[in-house]
């Protein structure tokens, strides 16, 4: 039995995980508004507080209507 | 379009302009994706309405996690569905650009940078390390009733001891599991951990890392990573969980590679 899951994208991608690389990673080509959204940077890390709450909310919810009988 | 202020141009992605790319129809807002050249490079690109998300757009929502969820998942799905087949270095969010004029000037800037990048992803993809404590804290047996003061202050100091040790052992197995999955990659960085709250998980989580594998060694990487998690499973009740093939997020920037000297430098 493996514990190593292998997720090939799609819906089971948890939301802070794409979080944190579309705003914490990947290249930064600077063009005007780029540059000034780079304050976005800043509110990063409470966004990452924000996120996940909302998401276990929707993941919940979905297990709920897709397990009633 | 260019220039009339009604849409935005949106980029992706670059990918090597002599490799053939087979792009998704649609990306954010089911709008179309295309190809802009730019020499040796091409960038995945598209049009999107100004008024749903332009940099007033951004501005206001970018916080607001039911507008940027979907934004950040047909972000993801275009790369996504690029790099089952193709090197790609991912844009970082939010990547518009006001015409496609402005697009290829910014990247004409970026251009020897970006083809170096590109270089250094060839051929791998991203996959993510978690390492979680699979079983809550064990339960300590009750303690004999101390028979003075100074039992009961002795006992308290012998249990804070154990408990900092185990948790440096766990740490400890932690690192081994990075160190073993950075030896199967080309390139590792670790970041910060999760906390409860945002990982979701009852466990606290002790290692969140990004490892460039080589296509053709990732069945190595996954066939260590199962090894390194019967190990600490064992050793320390650690699991240790990996999920990818993902776009090379954590290695786009050039320097990303030195997090992982964090600790060393």
């Amino acid at each position: 039995m493996s514990d190593v899951e292998r997720i090939s994208g799609g819906d089971d991608v948890a939301l802070v995980d794409l979080v944190d690389r579309l705003i914490g990673g990947g290249v930064v080509v600077g063009g005007d508004i780029v540059l000034s959204l780079a304050g976005v940077d800043l509110v990063y890390l409470g966004l990452r507080l924000v996120l996940a709450p909302a998401h276990r909310v929707d993941v919940a919810a979905l297990g709920n209507a897709v397990n009633r009988p | 379009m260019s220039g009339s202020g009604d849409s935005v141009v949106h980029a992706y992605g670059v990918v090597g302009a002599a490799e053939p790319v087979t792009l998704p129809m649609t990306g954010i807002g089911r709008t179309l994706v295309r190809l802009v050249e730019l020499g040796e490079l091409s960038i995945i690109a598209g049009d999107l309405p100004a008024s749903t998300y332009g940099e007033a757009a951004w501005a206001e929502h970018a916080q607001d996690p039911a507008w940027l969820e979907p934004v950040a998942r047909a972000h993801h799905d275009v790369l996504q569905s690029v790099v089952e087949h193709s090197d790609v270095l991912p844009l970082r969010l939010p990547g518009i650009y006001p015409d496609e004029e402005a697009l290829t000037g910014a990247f004409t800037a970026s251009r020897e940078e970006l083809h170096e990048r590109l270089r250094f992803v060839c051929g791998c993809r991203e996959w993510s390390a978690h390492v979680f404590l699979s079983a809550a804290e064990p339960e300590e047996p009750a303690p004999a009733a101390p028979a003075s003061g100074r039992d009961y202050l002795l006992m308290r100091k012998q249990k804070v001891e154990q408990k900092g040790s185990s948790r440096q052992a766990r740490q400890e197995l932690a690192t081994e599991v990075y160190e073993g999955l950075s030896r199967s990659a080309r390139a590792s960085v670790v970041n910060l951990v999760q906390d409860r709250a945002l990982s979701g998980r009852s466990e606290p989580m002790l290692l969140n890392s990004a490892h460039l594998v080589a296509r053709d060694e990732e069945q190595d990487f996954l066939a260590v990573a199962v090894e390194l998690d019967r190990y600490v499973g064992a050793a320390g009740g650690l699991r240790v969980e990996v999920s990818g093939p993902w776009p090379a997020y954590n290695f786009a920037q050039a320097g990303d590679e030195a997090r992982t000297s964090g600790g060393r430098t």
